[in-house]
């Protein structure tokens, strides 16, 4: 599975504190949609952490690496090289 | 594993039980009467060394690692009965000094570090607003780039040592429709242009910790006067509440400790029925569990330190550590009271201001319903 498949499941099932379930677009805002907020985010870096076997530091959790999808995969690409 | 303390540990415990009792338990009635935070005694605990403890030497620190902080701490609780006055010291080392050493740029350090650490500066910290406590990425302060300067408006409460303080870290936001990720930290000094401290706010314990609101009215910060990057002010204060979770009980252990002794000491010298109230089961069951409160409170606050030495996440050590001892301490204080009887009940004994101030550490840092929502959030719930 790709890693922005894995990153939206994720989200989708564990993070997401609204009901809605649908497809999330790789530019939408997650937290326009209220996909993220301060408790998730502690949550996803949790499993960032542990899933991909990164660090992700505390100076990196600003809107360019967190604001969607695809800002996302791209941190945590960078963070496995 | 090893659960006793090096010699050198225990040296360091021990020094500041005596330092804490000679130095700093003077006219505490009266001053928590009147509210009257301890300046003398403040510039006491900075010359001793309890600011920079943890802290680089180069910033006047002594570069201590984060259970000999804890050993200090948990000293200086069992020697002063001060619980304000440890609170504020303990409120300017995680959430003002450590967002500046971590966050700060070297420019940023140089400046405020020294300074804060050897009491020549004091700090506080303004995140809660009246419209957002346990939401505190809700905020609503803002803060807008113009030129060289931020402007901030909007307005901050409960922020400890704020009358008394020279240099203020809050947070407000750049932009709302990036949520907490729109958060950023700045630094802000008292003669700002459109900053000042609002009304002291009377409280039920801690009384000799002053608090006071923060008003922002087109404040001017100057941009080297922000804290990190722009939206990097949600992590900087969950840094800040982690250390200041994992440490600001520390005291705590030793005030369990000086409680115990004393209720100890009382429950063998106070007779009823012609013998000793500790003979009492009533009593000594009493007794029997604030016992077991200090010691599983020592290890799990022990656990968290070494944690946080290995550099791992410990959002759900911390959180176990603040809520478990927070309410263990309230719990003792209780007892502690009762133990007392009448006597507990009234100013002269001592025993109604531990608990009075035990209360606030249910709230502070953090409430006990949040630390439980990071523990459940932790086992995946």
């Amino acid at each position: 599975m790709d890693i922005m498949k894995q990153l939206e499941d994720y989200l989708l099932h564990e993070v997401a504190t609204g009901s809605d379930r649908s497809a999330i677009d790789p530019d939408e805002d997650l937290l326009m949609r209220g996909l993220i907020d301060s408790l998730g985010i502690i949550k996803l870096v949790g499993y960032l952490e542990a899933t991909f076997g990164i660090k992700v530091d505390d100076q990196e959790l600003v809107p360019e690496n967190f604001q969607n999808l695809r800002a996302l995969a791209d941190l945590v690409a960078k963070k496995g090289r | 594993m090893d659960f006793d303390l090096s010699p050198e540990q225990q040296e360091l415990k021990d020094n500041a039980v005596r330092f804490a009792r000679k130095e700093l338990s003077t006219d505490l009635i009266e001053r928590d009467r009147a509210g009257t935070f301890p300046r003398d005694l403040w510039r006491k605990c900075a010359d001793y060394g309890v600011l920079g403890f943890p802290f680089p030497e180069e910033y006047g620190g002594a570069n201590g690692d984060i259970l000999s902080t804890m050993i200090l701490m948990e000293g200086l609780g069992c020697g002063c009965k001060d619980s304000g006055l440890l609170f504020a010291l303990n409120g300017q080392m995680w959430t003002v000094q450590r967002p500046i050493f971590r966050f700060g740029s070297d420019e940023q350090r140089g400046r405020y570090l020294p300074e804060l650490c050897r009491g020549n500066l004091i700090g506080a910290h303004g995140m809660t607003e009246p419209e957002s406590g346990s939401d505190a990425f809700s905020l609503r302060t803002t803060a807008k780039r113009r030129g060289d300067f931020y402007i901030l408006n909007g307005s901050k409460t409960f922020s400890t040592s704020a009358p008394e303080a020279d240099v203020f870290i809050v947070f407000a936001t750049i932009d709302k429709t990036k949520g907490f990720l729109g958060i950023t930290g700045f630094i802000v000094e008292r003669g700002f242009p459109g900053f000042h401290v609002g009304r002291p706010i009377e409280k039920m314990g801690l009384r000799t910790a002053p608090m006071a609101e923060l008003v922002f009215e087109d404040c001017q910060v100057p941009v080297a006067n922000r804290l990190g990057r722009e939206g990097n002010g949600a992590a900087i204060f969950n840094d800040a509440a982690s250390w200041e979770r994992t440490c600001i009980l520390a005291s705590l252990i030793g005030a369990m400790e000086r409680q115990l002794a004393t209720c100890i000491s009382y429950a063998q010298q106070r007779r009823q029925f012609q013998k000793p109230i500790g003979k009492f089961q009533s009593i000594a069951n009493r007794i029997a569990d604030m016992k077991v409160r200090l010691e599983t409170s020592r290890l799990i606050l022990y656990r968290a330190g070494w944690a946080k030495q290995q550099q791992r996440s410990t959002a759900m050590e911390s959180a176990v550590a603040k809520l478990y001892l927070s309410e263990a301490w309230v719990k003792s204080c209780l007892d502690a009271v009762q133990i007392h009887g009448g006597y507990g009940y009234t100013v002269e004994y001592e025993q109604e201001r531990d608990l009075r101030d035990a209360v606030g550490s249910t709230i502070y840092s953090g409430t006990s319903e949040i630390q439980r929502n990071i523990i459940a959030s932790n086992l995946g719930l």
